[in-house]
């Protein structure tokens, strides 16, 4: 399927929406652009193709997972987020890779900077998400931060959603 | 504090009255960090390698074991070696791979090349020196020493230091338990490297501190194993305290029993066989020992492995406010995928920068690094158990053995305790 500049400017909103909602921590609306199937992770810095079966990954959420995190950010106990840090999520470079006929693969560049305490901290790397559509909307079916860095410093949590 | 470094100053080993504090002058004097980079992690062993890392001849990894970059590489003649990352010419860094496999290594600056064993193998145009330059004394260096136990390699910058068999006291049980596990090898898989702002020591005080588990993780053992259907429901202790102990050296164990976490929900029927197989190999008191795991082992001075993850940890000092983490998963080779994704799903659940446990770990650190500046000179109570004839594992021995070989190590006129054993315990 061809790739039009409409849909690249969808495609674009969304994204850009995903990250209005990280920042403003409202986690349960993000949650809501997830399929049932939907799936978060994060990889491991040691191994940026590495997948749940072979590495230490960060992140490896199904939605029951990645609903209990959503949730525990909201609560009262994950104190590495509490009282909620600042973030900005700057989403850029989106590129749609891939049209199939249920599904986008789309690419995109992240910086993502974390303010707590006295420190302005930042993340970077790219998002590769597959989305689909329902109902006439799209949906996040799988989503995966890839981080650039090789060590994560000087600040080494990733209490929030990247 | 070059001269007249007096630990006792700074730390309180009140054992009649069952006191033990410590200055935080400790977690924020840059001279006494400087005190520590020199006689502590250039006269301990340090955790560098396991030798499953190695496959094959010519495998190396790269990286900074007590802050000096190595080549630790497993030569053309099967040996693994610990090479400092220096050309011994002008210091460029040698091999600027993570890992691989290498006949030799090359460095980039002016070609001098490296073989896998470590010797100046060529140099452009080597008639240009005098007879005084000798290829043959010119290789990369070795460290001092290298040595390993059931393939844990570790190094030590001080030629003269204890055997690393001595050194280990009575981890080595803990150590076969947590080997044996793996019925097939070890299958060493990296993790991610971090920095927390804190001191290093507050990391490991962390590592082995059961009394926090309640409270700090609370989101883990209630939120989120609730969240899969089974929260905690009873003491962690079970009702019947687990003890610490320390094993001498400033090593201590934890025998915490932690089952409240998604690897034990959902493998109970792998963990079964795997328990029947261990008793046909070797007696059923020996795979029950096996099986109920070794807890949290701490060694001094700065790494930890804990059994219910898998996982092994060092922290390194940066700075006297930066600690670098480094940690790798230690899976039973013989694992089949999915028993083997269910133990890495288990360590993404608790630790790692994005887990539900580790973030709040290190926001306490950091908070603490932060709350040392309302009194620098006040003290950090760490009493919890030393009275009791068995202290349990939510009571503070483990730092307390830390702590006390730490005085050994450090104290001016004490050089002669680096090479002599300690209990390090309560009743020492």
């Amino acid at each position: 399927m061809e790739i039009t500049p409409a849909m690249q400017l969808e495609v674009e909103r969304f994204l850009y929406n995903e990250a209005h909602l990280l920042d403003t921590w409202q986690l349960e609306q993000w949650l809501d652009l997830y399929t049932e199937d939907g799936v978060y992770q994060i990889p491991s810095t040691s191994n940026p193709d590495g997948e749940p079966e072979n590495s230490l990954m960060l992140v490896a959420d199904d939605m029951t997972w990645l609903r209990s995190r959503v949730k525990q950010l909201l609560g009262r106990s994950a104190f590495a987020e509490l009282p909620h840090s600042r973030t900005r999520h700057l989403v850029t470079n989106v590129e749609i890779l891939e049209v199939g006929d249920t599904n986008i693969k789309v690419a995109a560049n992240f910086l993502d900077v974390h303010v707590q305490h006295e420190n302005v901290d930042t993340f970077t790397g790219c998002y590769r998400y597959e989305l689909v559509r329902s109902d006439g909307k799209l949906k996040i079916r799988s989503r995966r931060a890839v981080l650039d860095m090789h060590s994560l410093r000087p600040s080494g949590k990733l209490g929030f959603i990247v | 504090m070059d001269n007249g470094f007096r630990p006792e100053t700074f730390v309180v080993d009140d054992r009649e009255r069952g006191v033990f504090k410590v200055s935080r002058r400790l977690f924020t004097d840059p001279s006494i960090f400087e005190i520590e980079r020199e006689r502590i992690f250039k006269h301990c062993w340090l955790y560098a390698c396991h030798e499953s890392e190695f496959q094959n001849n010519g495998d190396f990894v790269t990286r900074k074991v007590g802050g000096r970059p190595l080549i630790l590489v497993r030569g053309q003649d099967g040996v693994i070696r610990g090479l400092f990352n220096a050309c011994r010419h002008r210091a460029n860094i040698v091999c600027r791979e993570e890992s691989g496999n290498a006949n030799g290594f090359r460095c980039f600056y002016h070609a001098w090349v490296y073989s896998n064993t470590g010797e100046l193998s060529a140099l452009p145009d080597s008639k240009s020196y005098s007879d005084a330059f000798n290829p043959k004394e010119m290789g990369l260096r070795n460290v001092p020493r290298m040595e390993s136990y059931r393939g844990f390699y570790f190094v030590n910058y001080d030629a003269d230091a204890m055997p690393l068999d001595q050194y280990l006291a009575n981890t080595k049980e803990y150590i076969d338990l947590l080997t044996d596990y793996c019925e097939k090898g070890v299958l060493v898989i990296p993790g991610t490297s971090y920095t927390v702002r804190a001191n290093w020591k507050l990391y490991y005080e962390n590592g082995g501190d059961a009394y926090h588990l309640m409270s700090a993780h609370r989101r883990y053992l209630f939120d989120f194993m609730g969240d899969l259907g089974a929260p905690l429901s009873r003491p962690l202790d079970r009702g019947e305290p687990m003890p610490t102990l320390s094993l001498g050296n400033g090593h201590s164990v934890i025998m915490l029993r932690f089952d409240t976490n998604p690897f034990s929900l959902a493998a109970r029927d792998e963990l079964e066989a795997k328990r029947a197989r261990l008793e046909a190999r070797c007696g059923v008191e020996r795979a029950n020992r096996i099986m109920d795991g070794v807890g949290l082992v701490n060694f001094f001075p700065n790494s930890i492995f804990v059994d219910q993850l898998r996982t092994f940890r060092t922290a390194s000092p940066i700075a006297v406010d930066l600690v670098e983490v480094n940690q790798w998963g230690m899976m039973p080779r013989e694992d089949n995928d999915e028993i083997r994704r269910k133990r890495l799903s288990n360590y993404a659940s608790f630790l790692g920068p994005a887990g539900f446990a580790t973030p709040d770990d290190n926001e306490a650190l950091e908070s603490c690094q932060r709350g040392f500046a309302a009194d620098p000179d006040e003290w950090t109570y760490l009493s919890r158990g030393m009275k009791r004839e068995q202290a349990r594992t939510t009571d503070e021995l483990h730092v307390r053995a830390f702590w006390r070989r730490w005085g050994e190590m450090v104290g001016d006129g004490r050089e002669h305790m680096r090479y002599e054993q300690s209990d390090c315990g309560d009743h020492a």
